[in-house]
């Protein structure tokens, strides 16, 4: 069966990496345009052939406007997809974050998704569109060692349900929770070997889930410990396929 | 012993800051001006004026604050609001608005942490809002900032346990102050919110007690209570109540 992600016109954040990489190869898989938005210079990216590439900072004050003003250049009026799926972490207690970290966290996972919804707000209701954020099954949860990190997630789920709220019948909006996943995310957080990681769930897994959530418009999507679990059953019996 | 309260100027800081002068307590003030102070009278206040959406001075705030330190309390009540449809908040109003209800807090808490200036046994209060339990359409962006520092509260509540750091989290509902007025919904009944004095005493019995978590009035917390439970229902009913009726944007 075709995907309904066909032609569609979807704006990817973090796509440089991880999670986002993955999502932007299986949208070019499902025929969609895209416009990855990253931070490295595009020549140490590898992303897909016909995706369009965005080098922005997301931590900067003006991020938003450098992708309207590339979309505009493009002639994209139309957003059918806007994915916010990048993401800072940190683990450790709170004194031992720098100033310039906290502050940097909370710009790129809370500050810019809110600032580029508001900024799209007019091509994704031109489509039709939606708008989906990446949080993660740590959202409202009680996490000492990710304090800050886990208050932005909470944060994303809450605006969420408030703009579902407000935005019924002009843009749908949608939440992707993973769990821990198989990324270098926990090594940039400063997590060196996180325990039971043969159970986190790969980025190619959260992309198939991304996927789904985009081509069913499901309001939800959570990974949590019961989904951890078919996904490592799966994956094993997968393994022993000759 | 000293208490330190961001937006002590006015509304609801106003009034805890004037109960603690009350209870004898010597009070470190920050807000962004003191000019329309309310309540307040000039003795026993120490006043420092800084913008919290200013963090480049929140950090320089650090100096100050360990010459006054240490704190029995730290009562992070400044915040400030943007009403209407989400999408015609420009983002710099919801940048402005992340920094202080947010950002600040968080910087601020890091650093009394980091340089020890709070007392044995002190305790840390965070305004969220009723908001985390009922939600907010129309003020989406404030709702989440609310939402970011509960549950900010509650990880470091876990965190700070063994350095003997209590951490209160209140949830407030509408209160009777000028920046709630400002941020209303058209032919909201100003009577019928909570007075800034009746919120401030039973802030400072739920710090006393060493509650963990705090929403004032019975009715907020039967509110509390549904939206838990019912939470779908809740948000159309918000939808109802606040977002069809707001007639202007406010940031």
């Amino acid at each position: 069966m075709p995907s309904n992600l066909s032609q569609k016109q979807i704006v990817l954040t973090g796509a440089t990496d991880g999670i986002g990489l993955a999502t932007a190869w299986k949208l070019e898989e499902c025929g969609a345009n895209v416009l990855a938005v990253g931070r490295r210079t595009p020549d140490t990216v590898a992303l897909p052939p016909k995706a369009h590439y965005l080098q922005v900072d997301l931590s900067d004050a003006d991020a938003h406007e450098a992708v309207t003003r590339h979309l505009a250049n493009t002639g994209w009026t139309e957003v059918h997809h806007l994915i916010h799926n990048a993401g800072l972490g940190y683990v450790g207690p709170i004194e031992r974050q720098t100033a310039d970290d906290l502050d940097d966290l909370i710009t790129v996972n809370l500050t810019a998704p809110i600032a580029l919804t508001t900024a799209l707000f007019p091509h994704l209701e031109r489509a039709g569109g939606s708008v989906c954020f990446v949080g993660s099954t740590i959202a409202n949860r009680t996490t000492p060692n990710f304090a800050a990190y886990s208050a932005t997630k909470t944060a994303l789920s809450d605006l969420a349900q408030n703009l579902d709220t407000e935005w019924r019948g002009k843009v749908r909006v949608q939440e992707v929770n993973p769990g821990p996943t198989r990324t270098n995310f926990h090594a940039k957080a400063g997590f060196e070997n996180p325990p039971l990681a043969s159970l986190f769930m790969t980025q190619e897994e959260v992309a198939d889930g991304i996927i789904k959530c985009l081509e069913t418009g499901a309001r939800i999507k959570n990974y949590g410990m019961i989904s951890l679990a078919v996904h490592a059953i799966r994956r094993r019996l997968r393994r022993h396929q000759p | 012993m000293t208490v330190l309260i961001t937006g002590a100027a006015r509304g609801l800081g106003a009034s805890l800051a004037q109960q603690a002068l009350e209870r004898g307590r010597t009070v470190l003030g920050i807000d962004r001006d003191w000019e329309n102070a309310e309540a307040v009278s000039d003795n026993g206040i120490h006043r420092i004026t800084c913008d919290l959406t200013d963090l480049a001075a929140v950090s320089q705030l650090s100096e100050e604050l360990k010459s006054h330190a240490p704190f029995e309390t730290v009562i992070h009540n400044a915040a400030i609001s943007a009403t209407g449809p989400f999408e015609t908040i420009p983002p710099d109003a919801h940048k402005r608005l992340i920094d202080v209800n947010v950002k600040a807090p968080m910087l601020l808490t890091q650093d009394v942490v980091k340089s020890k200036m709070m007392a044995n046994r002190g305790t840390l209060v965070f305004m969220a809002s009723l908001s985390v339990a009922i939600g907010y359409p129309g003020a989406a962006s404030y709702a989440a900032s609310k939402a970011a520092l509960a549950n900010y509260a509650k990880s470091l509540r876990r965190a700070l346990g063994p350095q003997k750091i209590a951490v209160l989290t209140v949830f407030p509902g509408p209160l009777k102050t000028d920046q709630a007025a400002r941020h209303a919904p058209a032919g909201a009944d100003e009577e019928k919110r909570m007075s800034p004095d009746f919120a401030a005493s039973e802030i400072w019995y739920a710090i006393k007690a060493g509650k963990k978590t705090l929403t004032p009035g019975v009715q907020n917390q039967a509110f509390s209570t549904l939206g838990k439970i019912a939470p779908g229902m809740m948000s159309r009913a918000m939808r109802k109540i606040i977002y069809e009726k707001l007639d202007r944007s406010i940031y």
